[in-house]
């Protein structure tokens, strides 16, 4: 990978690392179970479909194995098992710049980063996945209707109950508090609601524009440590206005 | 999914966000582009209780936009490119003390202006005043009858005859002033409304606005205010109805695109935030309406109350939050409410990032009201 400079810095040393396990890389000369395949100059997507579904069973890729492009379509593979075509080609990319970004280097561009601006090495794997948009549609159809797919909680969290929840989560805000000198009383986990949103009670010591960074801060540590997605929330405040309610 | 409409004069029921290719472009370089459109209000504070009021939701820490933060925020939209500002959101900014300098200021500044209200304190003075400077004013009534429409918007029966007043001499002022501004009445139309579509669509043919829209009602992630969505494909045929009664110079649309989606959302990211923001009547800036609530607080960027915007606009938190809004953190299914002020430019740019179509070729006259996307 040393030989290419078009990869910025922010996904450097990521891009690095994941080129060190390429689990899903088509070795040449392994026979191919695919029932789908896409190419586009030297890279290859193979995806294996579930019976007559629309859902990835099995994917693998082929593209030179020092290649940033590698690193992208590894982590595209990794995300496109058990979600349908669709998924992979609405926000496959989306999701492999967030995974393969390290966020506390400076982005790429000043604005909204998305694979059409990210940097050289994502133009390669978005044609591929304008080309499996294209077969696609061929094989299914044009979608009419939406696309929901979500994969927000693993199983695992699904089964904990609410206690079970917070006790995974606590240790997690403990250290977060910790690694950033946080007063202990700064805030607490007030509630887990049946959606799974996480709520937090400030104290007054707080200040008022200090809590918005620290809530997305902190999700972002309870995100990584926990592999789930959790959304924070502070209590709801009621309107003030005398004369409407609900 | 384009959310493009054929290109009519008065577009009332899709995006004009095609017609601002230049500032799609940037965005897509991945450049810190000023919003098109701001969507605000100049305080938090009503005189009406709508039955269905949005705003109820939308509860945060409230400050004072006086002459001084908004003519500052003003300066700043002209400075960095901002082209629309529509004085809608949170509050009836009409009660605000600074309303009419605030809307002169803007428009002498170069900036569109528009405003949403109830209606009911603009008389013929203020409207005199006003009406000049604005590319639009619509008068927020969903009811065409007086004792429903102080059943629905929470206020005395006769208030609706002083609307009424207000929305005729709304239309006597731009006609005898030869002015360019468009009038308009909306519905805010809850499924047990129904009664009312008529009524208001005959009342609008008497008072002769431009145009009547009737719109679905938004409601929050958890259902709060109790939308049926299911219940507006009962009204069709009465909708259609009503968009039968427009004439040579009345105008009666309904936002069919979105009272079809019966509350759902085609995308997960929400790409329209920086193309189209939202401030609430306290003066904070967030991405939208919908995340104002102090629950949203990790989505707060700051307030113009107590820093510049285009400081607010040139910081890396405004940017990390749009980011988030754009990212797989965020999934809009999920996270936001129904139908929000974004809902088609978010259609159009999600179809246009994921490479659904190329952007189409803008040909002919622009459509009115160009920068309010």
């Amino acid at each position: 990978m040393g030989e290419r400079s078009d990869i910025p810095a922010a996904f450097a040393e990521r891009i690095a690392e994941q080129l060190k396990s390429l689990p899903h890389l088509q070795k040449s000369g392994a026979p191919s179970a695919a029932g789908f395949s896409v190419t586009e100059a030297d890279l290859e997507l193979l995806l294996e479909l579930e019976n007559d579904s629309e859902t990835i069973r099995q994917a693998r890729f082929s593209a030179p194995e020092t290649a940033p492009e590698a690193a992208i379509l590894e982590v595209l593979c990794s995300y496109a098992i058990g979600a349908p075509v669709r998924e992979l080609t609405d926000h496959g990319l989306i999701f492999a710049l967030q995974r393969l970004r390290d966020p506390d280097v400076r982005a790429p561009v000043k604005g909204i980063l998305t694979p059409r601006n990210a940097g050289a090495c994502f133009a390669g794997p978005l044609k591929l996945m304008a080309a499996l948009r294209r077969e696609a549609d061929v094989r299914f159809g044009r979608h009419s209707d939406t696309n929901f797919f979500d994969r927000p909680y693993s199983e695992a969290w699904k089964k904990l109950d609410k206690a079970g929840k917070r006790d995974l989560v606590l240790p997690h805000i403990e250290s977060f508090r910790k690694a950033h000198k946080i007063a202990g009383d700064a805030f607490e986990l007030a509630e887990i609601d049946q959606y799974d949103r996480l709520f937090l009670v400030f104290s007054d010591e707080v200040p008022v524009w200090d809590k918005p960074a620290m809530l997305m801060e902190l999700e972002r540590w309870l995100r990584q440590k926990t592999g789930e997605r959790i959304e924070l929330f502070t209590e709801v405040v009621k309107d003030a206005n005398r004369i409407r309610r609900l | 999914m384009t959310g493009m409409t054929d290109h009519v004069e008065l577009i009332l029921d899709g995006t004009k966000i095609a017609w601002h290719q230049d500032r799609i472009d940037a965005w897509e370089r991945g450049e810190r582009i000023a919003p098109i459109t701001i969507d605000m209000s100049l305080t938090r504070a009503c005189n009406y209780a709508c039955h269905f009021c949005y705003a109820m939701l939308q509860e945060n820490e409230r400050k004072v936009i006086d002459k001084k933060a908004i003519f500052e925020f003003l300066e700043d939209c002209a400075e960095i490119g901002v082209k629309g500002i529509s004085f809608v959101s949170d509050g009836e900014s009409t009660i605000s003390p600074v309303f009419v300098d605030a809307c002169k200021y803007g428009h002498e500044l170069g900036l569109s202006m528009a405003v949403g209200t109830n209606g009911f304190v603009l008389n013929r003075r203020k409207l005199e005043e006003v009406l000049p400077s604005l590319t639009y004013l619509r008068v927020n009534i969903s009811a065409g009858e007086r004792q429903r429409y102080a059943e629905i918007m929470g206020v005395k029966e006769h208030w609706f005859d002083r609307v009424c007043e207000n929305i005729k001499a709304m239309g006597e002022i731009k006609r005898e002033q030869g002015l360019d501004v468009t009038i308009g009445m909306q519905m805010v139309l809850m499924p047990e409304y129904h009664d009312q579509i008529m009524p208001l669509a005959r009342l609008g043919k008497e008072l002769r606005p431009d145009y009547l829209v009737i719109k679905h009602c938004s409601d929050d992630e958890d259902g709060t205010l109790g939308v049926d969505y299911g219940g507006y494909a009962s009204l069709y045929e009465t909708l259609h109805a009503a968009e039968a009664l427009s004439d040579e110079s009345y105008q009666v649309s309904v936002k069919w695109s979105k009272i079809d989606t019966e509350g759902t959302r085609s995308y997960q990211r929400c790409y329209g935030a920086p193309f189209m923001l939202q401030m609430s009547g306290s003066g904070l800036v967030a991405p939208c309406g919908m995340l104002f609530n102090e629950r949203y607080k990790k989505f707060h960027i700051g307030n113009i109350t107590e820093q510049r915007f285009r400081d607010i606009f040139n910081s890396d938190r405004y940017w990390e939050v749009m980011n988030y809004l754009a990212s797989p953190d965020f999934n809009a299914q999920k996270m936001c409410g129904s139908l929000c002020l974004q809902h088609k430019v978010n259609e159009f740019l999600d179809g246009y990032q994921k490479g659904e179509f190329e952007l189409p070729p803008m040909e002919g006259e622009p459509p009115m009201h160009i920068n309010f996307i």
